[in-house]
């Protein structure tokens, strides 16, 4: 580590938040992607109907 | 020098991201039915797709290169850019300066909530500048990402194609655009947002795979004492590294507040958010995202100084990090990081071409859609306008050569209309006197000193000196906006109010 303790410590933070960001993403982002979707297709649905 | 890219094993992972993708765009297809839709995925976007899509549109093969190349040539201080940019999203995504108003007034681009204050001309003109300084941005991108496959790949310069001895870069930037452009122009943000969830995953394991190797392999210590060998205390410190200084990380500081507040790709995840405290979120979320956007590629750009002779890099730093990954790498991760690489090449170019092509559409073809087109029609020229900006890339690229540092040529282009569109979307937000007289000055006076600057980096007696000081010139821009857009607003006679 050395004298440039701040560079070690800020590239484990950026290599420990990417991981963790990444398995966060991956298992929420897919939630997200279901609900946009399935509120695209009720709004289109409506919009349908009150033509 | 041999590459470790085995047509087998490599070949077939990347062939199978490849698939996945497509069929991951192609299917998102039948929830287009409006330019809303289009445009901003209609405004269902939610926090964690959202940081996915931030994320992928703001890491592509492009950031990979001049990260790396700023970390070769600059050691560790290379990586304060994206230190800067990381802090301005924090400050901006837990405030909501700008971006609250901005996302609340529901408008689908910036110039759009121009308009509502500084009047029709103004929206025009911004949008022409953006989409100016957009392009020239983004025109290097594709011949970036060619040239880093085709390093790393140790491909032969020339190919085979039907016959006629081809340029190999033209064949892979010609794959590359084919394959981004089908799915963008089919559907539209919808797309570009399924696919950049996929991408982002694919970028993350590539790029922790090949940095927990690089650390591994070559060592932190290594790494410490090739900076401090080549770079001294400047390699650690920008005030101390006589190629960056007060003026860089100034002029860095500037663009990179900028950005975060008028960058359309960045600004079109808050436009396309929830509401305004989803796009909040997105952001403040997102921030830390810039700092490994710059450090880990930074890190590559410095395991190639420690071990590559300047023999084997040549005269361009650029090239450093793809010829040391294609000898460093063993089957499999190589396989691994070429996809990572084509998701993130892929997922920034859809997410430009789409943004720059929404701006055209939304801001300066505005005069001319007076009688309301319909939605058909809209979503035809947008497909239309995505088709004619990746014909740019591709001729743009192939025939332009960056003078510089890519990083710099990026700030450069970029302050074209970030400067200027940023000074006005402050002024727009919470300065009650700004009007439409200093909005056309800081943007006439924001775009003329980035553009002289290009300029004269290419021709001239002053060429050698205008390179050398190109930071400067660019904090200049952001300066000038600022004056223009105070003189003009405080010139331009107040309205009078009538008195019973």
């Amino acid at each position: 580590m050395g004298e440039h303790w701040c560079w070690w410590i800020l590239t484990m933070a950026a290599v420990v938040w990417y991981a963790t960001i990444t398995v966060c993403v991956s298992y929420k982002g897919v939630h997200d992607i279901k609900n946009m979707l399935r509120d695209l297709e009720a709004d289109h649905a409506k919009k349908q109907v009150n033509k | 020098m041999v590459s470790h890219f085995n047509w087998w094993v490599d070949g077939s992972i990347v062939g199978l991201y490849l698939l996945a993708t497509m069929v991951a765009g192609l299917m998102a297809r039948k929830y287009v039915a409006r330019v809303e839709d289009f445009i901003v995925a209609g405004r269902e976007m939610n926090v964690f797709l959202g940081i996915a899509s931030l994320a992928a549109t703001e890491f592509g093969i492009v950031t990979c290169m001049y990260a790396a190349q700023n970390g070769y040539d600059k050691g560790f201080a290379g990586s304060v850019p994206g230190i800067l940019f990381a802090a301005a999203m924090l400050v901006v995504g837990l405030t909501g300066f700008c971006i609250k108003p901005l996302r609340d007034s529901g408008a689908m681009t910036i110039p759009e909530l121009f308009e509502r204050r500084f009047g029709a001309r103004i929206r025009w003109l911004a949008g022409v500048v953006m989409v100016l300084g957009g392009l020239l941005n983004m025109g290097v991108f594709l011949r970036t990402g060619g040239d880093f496959l085709v390093m790393v790949c140790r491909m032969n310069p020339t190919t085979n194609v039907l016959g006629h001895p081809t340029e190999t870069i033209v064949v892979i930037m010609s794959i590359l655009l084919v394959g981004v452009a089908v799915y963008t122009m089919i559907g539209g943000l919808l797309s570009v947002l399924v696919t950049q969830f996929l991408q982002f995953i694919v970028v993350s394991v590539g790029l922790l795979s090949v940095t927990v190797l690089v650390l591994t392999n070559i060592g932190w210590g290594k790494l410490v004492a090739t900076v401090e060998a080549h770079y001294g205390a400047g390699g650690f410190n920008p005030f101390a590294n006589p190629t960056m200084g007060w003026s860089y990380v100034l002029f860095n500081a500037l663009l990179n507040l900028a950005a975060v507040l008028t960058w359309q790709t960045t600004v079109s995840r808050a436009l396309a958010a929830k509401d305004s405290r989803t796009g909040m979120q997105v952001y403040s979320k997102t921030s830390f995202f810039f700092v490994c956007r710059f450090l880990i590629p930074g890190l590559w750009g410095i395991a190639a100084l420690a071990m590559l002779s300047p023999a084997e890099v040549g005269g361009n730093t650029l090239h450093a990090m793809p010829t040391f990954l294609g000898g460093f790498l063993p089957v499999g991760l190589m396989g691994i990081l070429i996809a990572a690489m084509l998701a993130a090449d892929m997922s920034v170019d859809s997410s430009y071409m789409l943004t720059w092509a929404s701006v055209i559409y939304n801001d300066v073809l505005a005069p001319f859609r007076k009688g309301k087109w319909t939605e058909k029609k809209g979503l035809f020229v947008n497909r239309l306008i995505v088709a004619g900006i990746g014909l740019f890339l591709f001729f743009y690229g192939l025939y332009y050569n960056p003078p510089g540092d890519l990083w710099t040529y990026l700030g450069v282009t970029g302050s074209i209309y970030l400067a200027s569109l940023s000074t006005l979307l402050i002024a727009c937000c919470y300065w009650k006197r700004a009007n439409s007289w200093g909005a056309g000055g800081a943007i006439i006076l924001g775009a003329v000193v980035p553009i002289v600057t290009l300029v004269l980096q290419k021709a001239g007696p002053w060429t050698e000196w205008v390179t050398r000081n190109s930071t400067l010139c660019g904090s200049g821009a952001f300066v000038l906006a600022w004056v223009a857009m105070i003189i003009g607003s405080l010139l331009k006679p107040q309205p009078q109010t009538r008195t019973n």
